[in-house]
């Protein structure tokens, strides 16, 4: 929808990047190019500070033409980019270390691509195509792709995104293409699927922008603008123009910035309409009939951003009684108790909550998203807790459903098993603390929770199975991690089939169930006898329950059947991890001059006599 | 407002200059931003700024603000 005078000087008057593009995105607001410029304008003098980024253009078709879209659609995202296009038609030849590409050094590297450029099959009718040479031609197109982006990752830092560009016209078959054997629709999507299903496979960094969502939302008659394609090659609309450019540096803002962990809701005029305790578990809005539809629909979208892999917790000024009877009793809430990671309901300051479920979840408030309806909250917690991003739940009902659609900070570029068990394994967490709690409220000690817990600890040595999981462990874990040290997947596995190492993990299972690989450790033989801790890491979902040092006595013990006799490590203090200051010194280690940390493993002043309250199985 | 300050307001945003810089008697031939690409900026702006649908031939003509302030005359009148 077209952008009134009146609608743009709102949104110049607003004072948040992140609200200015929620809005635009939920009434699907297209701005001119003049209007694009004065928000571009207006939305780098806002306080936040853009994140500076070198994006490369590497085209087959006109790519000119999108900057000022792409510099409107990095304001919206708080990026400021350093355009870089490559000479027109080139692809291969920029993949090279000698390149204008190369040079720029680009963060992103965006490759405008056509079909065209694939195969020369192609450039004739689809449906003119012999049914018999189409997987060859298939093939062939696939494997000339594959080979171009083989070549730019191998040359070129950063992160990729690749494109190839829809059809602009109808299907050669008219309406009929999709009943037909030689249909083009079906024939496109299964090329899709395997170029996207190779580039999640084989490469790293690399994603495939799927410029089919994008037209999709808009339609072909508004994304394409035949008149631009005809006398200048340049495909898009300006309302294409705008749809790329978002797409674009969403997925750059998703890749920059801080990733969100954690999606806080509020209840009221949020998972439903209306107040619950005014209005009553048969007054909210919830339900089949309008407004409650579009309530419902919400929660679904909530929902589903947990499958992306966010946690999602609950904070609502409210009794607690009346909550839990809409979420246990209300026939159409889907959000359940078990879904909420965390939960607060109470009325205390919303700040002062969210501080407590980033201590509850042992995360940073940076990986936070708050939603809520309230004025008063939203400017509450962005005027105390600006690390936040705050989404306002709009006013109308048909709105709401939609309104995390364009937060960058909930896009994702991989998923992974362990994403989608997220909530599970916190609210397993929260399961185990109200256990403690109730035994030491009834005189139990801590020992006594863990032995209640019944912990089975499975260890693993040099496991090709787990490296995604383990490279992942490296990259991530920045609180329980000694060394701090970031492998890629080829470290790890490089490590995993070299005698000198030992790639050591464990997941860690209980009552409550299981964690998955949890914790990391390599250690490199130096010398005859002599060992090193290259890496000790553990996520922070098990700290408290003694697993790291029954892993470290575990180590210990498989050097030492391997006649390892001294044990050297280090601690490499960064910002986030203090907390294994100590770990070193408080298990038998010795500091020694240099700064490094030393372990006789002759067995007495060693942690190996230790009694742990938990079984340990596996390999070693 | 009069249709040149319009003009130049939109002309100056495309091409990312100065109002100023957008005279009643500048052409392509004398402002280094509007060349090819600036043009076409500057066409997709007027089309959604004066709601109107301009052919490719007309693109060509466009090529200074007395020819752009013409043919704006000549849509209103039409």
């Amino acid at each position: 929808m077209k952008l009134s005078e009146d609608q743009c000087n709102n949104l110049l008057a607003m004072q948040s990047a992140q609200e200015i593009k929620s809005l635009m995105a939920v009434r699907s607001m297209a701005p001119t190019l003049q209007q694009a410029s004065k928000l571009r304008q207006h939305l780098e003098t806002l306080d936040a500070p853009a994140t500076p980024i070198r994006l490369g253009v590497v085209h087959t078709y006109t790519s000119e033409l999108l900057d000022p879209w792409l510099h409107f659609g990095a304001a919206l995202n708080q990026l400021n980019l350093d355009i870089y296009h490559a000479p027109y038609g080139t692809t291969v030849q920029e993949a090279s270390r000698h390149s204008g590409l190369f040079k720029h050094t680009p963060d992103i590297t965006l490759l405008l691509l056509t079909l065209e450029d694939l195969h020369p099959a192609f450039q004739i009718p689809k449906a003119s195509i012999k049914g018999t040479d189409k997987p060859a031609i298939q093939d062939k197109a696939e494997s000339v792709l594959k080979a171009i982006v083989h070549r730019f990752r191998d040359n070129i830092p950063g992160h990729i995104i690749v494109t190839v560009l829809p059809s602009m016209s109808s299907p050669g078959l008219g309406l009929y293409d999709d009943m037909a054997e030689q249909s083009e629709n079906h024939w496109w999507s299964q090329i899709k699927t395997n170029v996207a299903g190779y580039l999640r496979a084989d490469f790293r960094g690399v994603s495939y922008l799927d410029l089919d969502q994008l037209l999709m939302r808009h339609g072909r008659d508004n994304f394409f603008d035949a008149r631009l394609w005809y006398s200048t090659v340049f495909p898009f609309s300006p309302l294409g123009a705008l749809a790329v450019s978002n797409a674009v540096t969403t997925i750059t803002a998703a890749i920059k910035q801080t990733r969100a962990k954690v999606i806080v809701v509020d209840a009221d005029n949020t998972l439903w309409g209306g107040v619950i305790g005014e209005d009553g578990i048969d007054g909210i809005a919830l339900g089949p009939d309008y407004p409650g539809r579009a309530f419902v629909d919400f929660q679904k979208r909530l929902l589903s951003l947990q499958q992306r892999g966010f946690i999602l917790a609950l904070c609502s000024k409210n009794n607690p009684d009346d909550l839990s009877e809409v979420l246990e009793n209300h026939p159409h809430q889907l959000l359940k108790n078990e879904h909420f990671a965390a939960q607060r309901v109470n009325w205390l300051p919303k700040p002062d909550n969210l501080r407590a479920i980033a201590e509850e979840l042992n995360l940073g408030l940076d990986s936070f998203i708050f939603v809520d309806d309230s004025d008063y909250e939203c400017s509450a917690v962005r005027h105390s807790l600006s690390d936040v991003t705050v989404v306002q739940v709009p006013s109308r009902p048909t709105e709401i459903p939609g309104c995390l659609d364009a937060v960058a900070r909930l896009e994702i570029v991989s998923l992974t098993a362990e994403d989608l068990e997220k909530t599970a394994l916190y609210s397993q967490e929260r399961m185990r603390k109200t256990q403690r709690e109730q035994l030491t409220e009834t005189g139990g000690s801590i020992d006594d929770y863990l032995r209640s817990l019944n912990m089975t600890m499975t260890v693993g040595l040099d496991d090709l199975r787990s490296v995604a999981r383990l490279t992942q462990l490296t990259q991530k874990t920045n609180q329980f991690n000694l060394t701090t040290q970031r492998y890629s997947e080829k470290d790890v596995s490089g490590m995993i089939t070299n005698e000198q190492f030992s790639v050591y993990h464990f997941s860690l299972a209980d009552n409550f169930g299981n964690s998955g690989i949890v914790e990391l450790a390599i250690a490199e033989q130096t010398a005859p006898g002599a060992a090193r801790i290259d890496t000790f890491l553990m996520s922070c979902r098990v700290i408290g329950r003694l697993a790291e040092q029954a892993f470290l006595h575990t180590i210990v013990h498989n050097l030492t059947s391997r006649g390892v006799t001294a044990l050297s490590a280090d601690y490499i203090p960064t910002r986030k991890n203090v907390l294994v200051e100590h770990f070193l010194p408080d298990n038998g280690f010795t500091r020694m001059d240099d700064g490094s940390y030393y372990c006789e493993l002759d067995g007495k002043q060693v942690i190996l006599d230790k009694n742990f309250p938990i079984n340990i199985e596996g390999p070693v | 407002m009069s249709v040149f300050a319009q003009l130049q307001g939109i002309m100056a945003s495309a091409l990312e200059l100065p109002t100023e810089a957008i005279k009643e008697t500048s052409s392509m031939e004398d402002i280094e931003e509007w060349d090819s690409l600036g043009h076409v900026h500057i066409m997709v702006a007027l089309e959604q700024a004066f709601d109107l649908y301009m052919d490719v031939e007309d693109f060509a003509e466009l090529d200074s603000v007395s020819a752009i302030l013409r043919y704006l005359e000549s849509q209103k009148a039409g």
